[in-house]
């Protein structure tokens, strides 16, 4: 992502490490919904950076859990300590009850989902997106 | 009873005193015996002499066996403490039994004093035995509970790391049943191998990992060179390898004596992370190895001109699942393996970095010649 000093607005922002879940989140997206904008990042402090200083404006985050540097868990501590209310929905490969669980405790965590994403998930979310609209 | 019994005896009477070894004699039991009669002298013998077993009068000036036992079972609780006394109440001798003592023999009864020290005494043996063994017992459970521990965040950590890759390629699946397009469903393909090497690497480290835990040292001449080039070769397909040019020196006029699986495990991961995190922004991508067989010890370096890692980065670099970019494609198993492997061979590893500078990795490993 190159720096842009003009504030980015999207409906929904993907963050994962993993590039091919960017791919595939993109493919579904612009195959099943193309009027809804979406952006992906790699980084979770790239993100937080940009919405503390408001470059960035979105209506609902896509959350991996599982990340190098700063995890989903770190960036949904700092989106509370920072007063930001982004709704959020989880998306990971774990099922682990334990991580839903958590994921329940921050309550700007709409929904969780479970990797692999498939068009049922897509739908899932756009329904999130109208809910909070 | 084993070995020679020191035997302590605070005793006013030296009478008193000839006749309990009078009859310890008799019964041919293997003794040193003290006599102490006052306070001070029994907190000396206490402290500076071995006692093995306490017999104690009660009455003595300025100093009764009470205070005396309970001075011993303050300090000293296991040692055998036994009341030898001329006539005392039968409550009397039980409230000592209480307190502490381990048995009492009225002075009229000296013939049976061999017989009280010998169970008193094994009896004693017989507490401290089960007393190291539940100690021991204890220390085990805690270290189970400390493995278990990390076996729980281990399997979680790895099942997590291993379904990643898996869910990849699960979802990359969904996407070829709505496309039609050839060309299209080939760079499915392609992303859907990525997954796969991904996953295949996390079992190959998890592997590594595990051969390192199990596998003994096996010393024998190490050829640091041919251990390099090996590694080379097996790195070579990896995308970027051909990338990087390669400066070696390696000095080996005194042979190095190791273990070339460890040392092979440490190269490839410290060389495929030279890789990995290689530098795209620079025009010359370079990796540096240096190594110098000292008597004692095998000196490497390892350095790079990649990315770099952060200042905050370095002090988990080593530990477990700890991973410093957001590039970062494994597991972060690789320098946690890399640590195990230098602890295994006793050595010492130290990284230096710089972001958007380099890293450089410092090794010395004992030349087990």
């Amino acid at each position: 992502m190159e720096a842009e000093s003009t504030v980015r607005s999207c409906s929904i922002v993907l963050i994962d490490d993993d590039t091919v879940v960017h791919f595939i989140f993109g493919r579904l997206i612009s195959h099943y919904c193309p009027h809804i904008t979406f952006q992906c990042f790699s980084s979770a402090s790239e993100v937080l950076e940009l919405l503390k200083s408001k470059l960035l404006s979105v209506e609902l985050i896509i959350l991996d859990v599982n990340m190098p540097h700063m995890n989903g868990w770190a960036f949904l501590s700092e989106l509370s300590r920072l007063e930001l209310s982004n709704p959020v929905c989880m998306l990971s490969s774990s099922d682990d009850s334990r991580d839903v669980a958590k994921a329940k405790s921050f309550p700007t965590v709409e929904n969780y989902f479970v990797k692999p994403l498939d068009r049922e998930k897509i739908e899932q979310i756009i329904g999130v997106l109208d809910r909070i609209r | 009873m084993e070995g020679t019994l020191n035997i302590l005896c605070l005793e006013d009477s030296t009478d008193d005193f000839g006749l309990i070894n009078h009859h310890l004699k008799k019964a041919n039991i293997d003794y040193l015996s003290r006599r102490v009669e006052s306070r001070e002298e029994f907190i000396q013998a206490l402290n500076e002499t071995t006692v093995d077993i306490v017999l104690s009068d009660h009455s003595l000036p300025q100093f009764n066996s009470l205070d005396a036992l309970t001075m011993v079972r303050r300090n000293n609780p296991g040692l055998p403490f036994i009341l030898v006394t001329g006539a005392v109440s039968e409550e009397f001798a039980v409230n000592c039994l209480k307190l502490g003592a381990d048995d009492y023999v009225l002075k009229k009864n000296l013939k049976d004093l061999p017989q009280v020290i010998e169970n008193a005494v094994r009896a004693r043996a017989e507490e401290s035995r089960k007393a190291r063994m539940a100690a021991d017992l204890a220390r085990r459970n805690e270290e189970l509970a400390k493995l278990n521990k990390e076996l729980d965040s281990f399997v979680y950590s790895v099942s997590h790391n291993l379904r990643a890759p898996l869910r990849s390629v699960l979802g990359l699946l969904n996407l070829t049943r709505m496309e039609e397009d050839m060309e299209t469903i080939r760079s499915y393909h392609d992303l859907m191998e990525k997954s796969i090497r991904k996953l295949d690497e996390n079992l190959a480290e998890i592997l590594d990992y595990s051969r390192n835990c199990a596998q003994e040292l096996k010393i024998e001449q190490v050829d640091i060179e041919a251990v390099t080039m090996d590694t080379f070769e097996k790195l070579m397909f990896m995308p970027g390898f051909d990338k990087l040019e390669k400066v070696t020196s390696f000095d080996q006029r005194i042979p190095y004596h190791g273990d070339s699986y460890r040392l092979s495990v440490i190269l490839n991961n410290l060389i495929s992370n030279a890789v990995k995190y290689r530098d795209l922004k620079k025009t010359k991508q370079v990796l540096r190895i240096e190594a110098v067989v000292h008597k004692n010890e095998l000196r490497l370096e390892i350095s790079d001109n990649g990315i770099g890692i952060q200042d905050g980065q370095l002090p988990k670099l080593f530990r477990m699942f700890s991973r410093a970019t957001d590039q970062s494609e494994g597991v972060g198993l690789g320098l946690y393996i890399v640590k195990e492997a230098v602890d295994v061979l006793k050595g010492e590893i130290s990284v230096a970095s710089k972001a958007g500078e380099g890293t450089t990795f410092t090794l010395r490993i004992p030349n087990y010649d």
